[in-house]
């Protein structure tokens, strides 16, 4: 069973089925004269659930193909650190989100210490600054502070 | 016609040469530049970061700009590749295998040099052919209604998925998926929204930056932040005079640069194929008719400066059917289309009639940034290699900011940050599984065309399927979809192995 692609396949035939069910069940979806907004999702969710089959079905009488590396660490790191960048930008301002951001960041490899991620941290913030808020002049709060 | 060429290539280069367009010119080579020699990172992820700064100029600025980036990355790519082994775009792959040799032998110089120039060439015929043969394209192209833009369409999307690498499967399903995702918000002709699940933020439709940012930006620091393995180039002495060819490698290399131009040109238009696919072919052609086939992969110019040509062809060729047609045949394409709607204008063939200083100044900013790109990548080349000990491990949290920066100064809202976090995921989760996020992409930027042609083709014919076939022109894009479906199946199907890639 080559693993891989039967997951890739499923999630294909899954999705695609879930869209088209979405748009008949809750969509117009009108006559071939009159297209309501349900017709083409519904479709297109079709070939979806068809392209799903013809990748997952071969797969599971295939033999095993490989499956990839995955790395997590980064996956964490990169994803965390991009969260947070959205959680804290409005309310704490750009400065204090990018130095988090590159803080967290810089868990998706060894290589780079926490004090030296601080400092770059720091160095990317005030860069920020100085490039989008005084040489382009950007409208952006920097820093902020809601309590 | 000519004498309205004439006109036309006048407002052309006063376009292409008023300072903010030059200043934007060079920006993008530039950019490319170092994003082409940087190992990576690919056109796409840059366009997609510079695209926020597209909304602040003139539609005819941003397009000269994203288009600098696109063809500047082919002129880096090759500096990797030689001297490192190490392929800085996809294009660039095949120039290692001859490009790398000859820098062991010390030629390193010669190569660099050589595929500068091949690429000036090659990019100077694309341009030509392009100005030549787009006034006759638009005049085809205005008797196209909505079956023939459907069947178009169509056409484009089976194309990009069977051509390119990869299965074949794999990519429509990504298709659909990315039309999907084109169709969520507003719906235009019924007025009411589809698959916002409440979310006031959705009614806008997705934004095209967070997921362009998303799946290519992310996904890829993300895919190279653990591994990245770069070998330290030591900075050679790439003195200007070691870069001279000798008059051998002069003569030998007049043909390969004509006939790679060629198959540039060629490739360079037909959707779904692009610069990496010309510089293939061009290789192999060589190969065939050199008289001495053995002297390939062991540091033979013609392998050299042949893809090299090519590529740079078909990069400049790739906008005919884009520009006139309105019909992108790569994601890079798309998303320029892309910028160009979100300025309100509307691609196609009435573009060149509508708006010429746009069509004429982004052609004429071909010539000016081509010959941009000969001056930083012969002189400045020292300065490029440099750029590679660069440790990624620095580079990547930049990158990031990049890209947050770029999404949220578009609507300053944090809802477009975590639209490109759940992109950035599900373009990692599917590179692990093998699924394509270029078709995506392209998908998502021509869906509502799609389904906008689709509607209006049946309201025509009330409701009549056929008339996709009874229309004469849109029959026959539809055999030929067919047939280009099938040969890509066929293909596939009888070597799986050697396709099966992300």
């Amino acid at each position: 069973m080559d693993v891989k692609n039967v997951i890739a396949g499923a999630a294909v035939l899954v999705i695609g089925a879930g869209i088209s069910t979405y748009s008949v069940v809750n969509y117009d979806l009108g006559t071939f004269r009159q297209m309501g907004r349900g017709m083409f999702p519904a479709g297109v969710g079709l070939v979806m659930v068809l392209c799903g089959a013809l990748i997952l079905i071969p797969a599971l009488f295939r033999g095993g193909g490989q499956m990839p590396r995955v790395g997590v660490r980064a996956a964490i790191a990169v994803t965390a650190a991009m969260s947070l960048m959205a959680a804290t930008v409005r309310p704490f301002g750009l400065a204090p989100a990018i130095f988090l951001m590159t803080v967290v960041s810089s868990f998706a490899d060894t290589k780079l210490g926490i004090f030296a991620a601080m400092v770059l941290g720091v160095i990317l913030s005030l860069a920020c600054y100085l490039v989008f808020g005084l040489l382009l002049n950007m409208t952006i709060t920097f820093f902020n502070w809601p309590f | 016609m000519f004498e309205d060429m004439f006109g036309y290539l006048s407002i052309g280069m006063a376009t292409a040469l008023s300072p903010p367009n030059l200043m934007f010119c060079f920006i993008g080579v530039l950019i490319g530049t170092i994003v082409g020699v940087l190992p990576g990172i690919g056109p796409l992820a840059a366009m997609s970061m510079l695209f926020p700064l597209t909304f602040h100029i003139d539609p005819t600025s941003s397009l000269i700009m994203l288009a600098g980036i696109w063809y500047g990355t082919t002129y880096g790519g090759s500096t990797a590749a030689i001297l490192l082994n190490v392929p800085g775009t996809t294009s660039a792959a095949v120039t290692s295998l001859d490009g790398y040799p000859m820098s062991r032998q010390g030629r390193a110089g010669v190569a660099l040099f050589m595929t500068a120039v091949a690429s000036f060439i090659g990019g100077s015929l694309g341009i030509l052919l392009m100005m030549v043969l787009s006034p006759v394209v638009v005049a085809y192209a205005l008797r196209f209604g909505p079956p023939e833009y459907f069947s178009l369409i169509l056409m484009g999307f089976i194309a990009a998925s069977t051509i390119s690498q990869g299965s074949p499967v794999k990519s429509i399903a990504m298709v659909a998926f990315g039309v999907f995702l084109g169709v969520v918000g507003l719906d235009v002709n019924s007025g009411q929204e589809r698959f916002t699940f409440g979310m006031l933020d959705l009614l806008d439709g997705i934004s095209l930056i967070a997921l362009a940012m998303g799946l290519f930006g992310i996904a890829e620091v993300i895919n190279t932040a653990h591994g990245f393995e770069g070998e330290p180039i030591r900075a050679r002495d790439i003195t200007f005079r070691s870069m001279l060819p000798t008059a051998d490698d002069r003569r030998r290399s007049k043909g390969p640069i004509l006939r790679g131009a060629a198959v540039g040109s060629f490739f360079g238009t037909l959707p779904g194929t692009g610069p990496a696919i010309a510089a293939f072919v061009a290789y192999a052609v060589e190969k065939r008719i050199a008289r001495d086939p053995s002297r390939f992969g062991n540091g033979a110019i013609e392998g050299v400066v042949a893809p090299e040509s090519a590529n740079n062809a078909a990069d400049q060729t790739a906008f005919i059917p884009t520009m006139t047609l309105g019909i992108p045949g790569s994601a890079t394409m798309a998303l320029m289309l892309g910028a160009l709607m979100i300025q309100g204008i509307s691609p196609g063939p009435g573009l060149m009639t509508e708006h010429p200083e746009l069509f004429w100044g982004l052609v004429m900013s071909f010539w000016v940034g081509n010959v941009m790109l000969l001056v930083l990548n012969i002189p400045l080349i020292g300065l490029w290699v440099r750029l590679l000990t660069v440790p990624y491990h620095i580079l990547y949290p930049t990158i990031l900011m990049f890209i947050a920066i770029g999404v949220f100064t578009v609507n300053y809202s944090s809802f477009d940050i975590w639209m490109v976090v759940l992109f950035g995921v599900l373009g990692y989760l599917m590179r692990l599984g093998g699924l394509p996020a270029a078709p995506m992409l392209l998908g998502y930027v021509l869906g509502p065309m799609m389904e906008e042609q689709f509607r209006r083709s049946l309201l025509i014919a009330r409701g009549d399927l056929m008339t996709f076939v009874h229309h004469p022109i849109s029959a026959t894009i539809l055999v030929l979809t067919a047939m280009i479906l099938l040969f890509g199946l066929y293909r596939y199907y009888r070597n799986p192995t050697a396709a099966e890639d992300a």
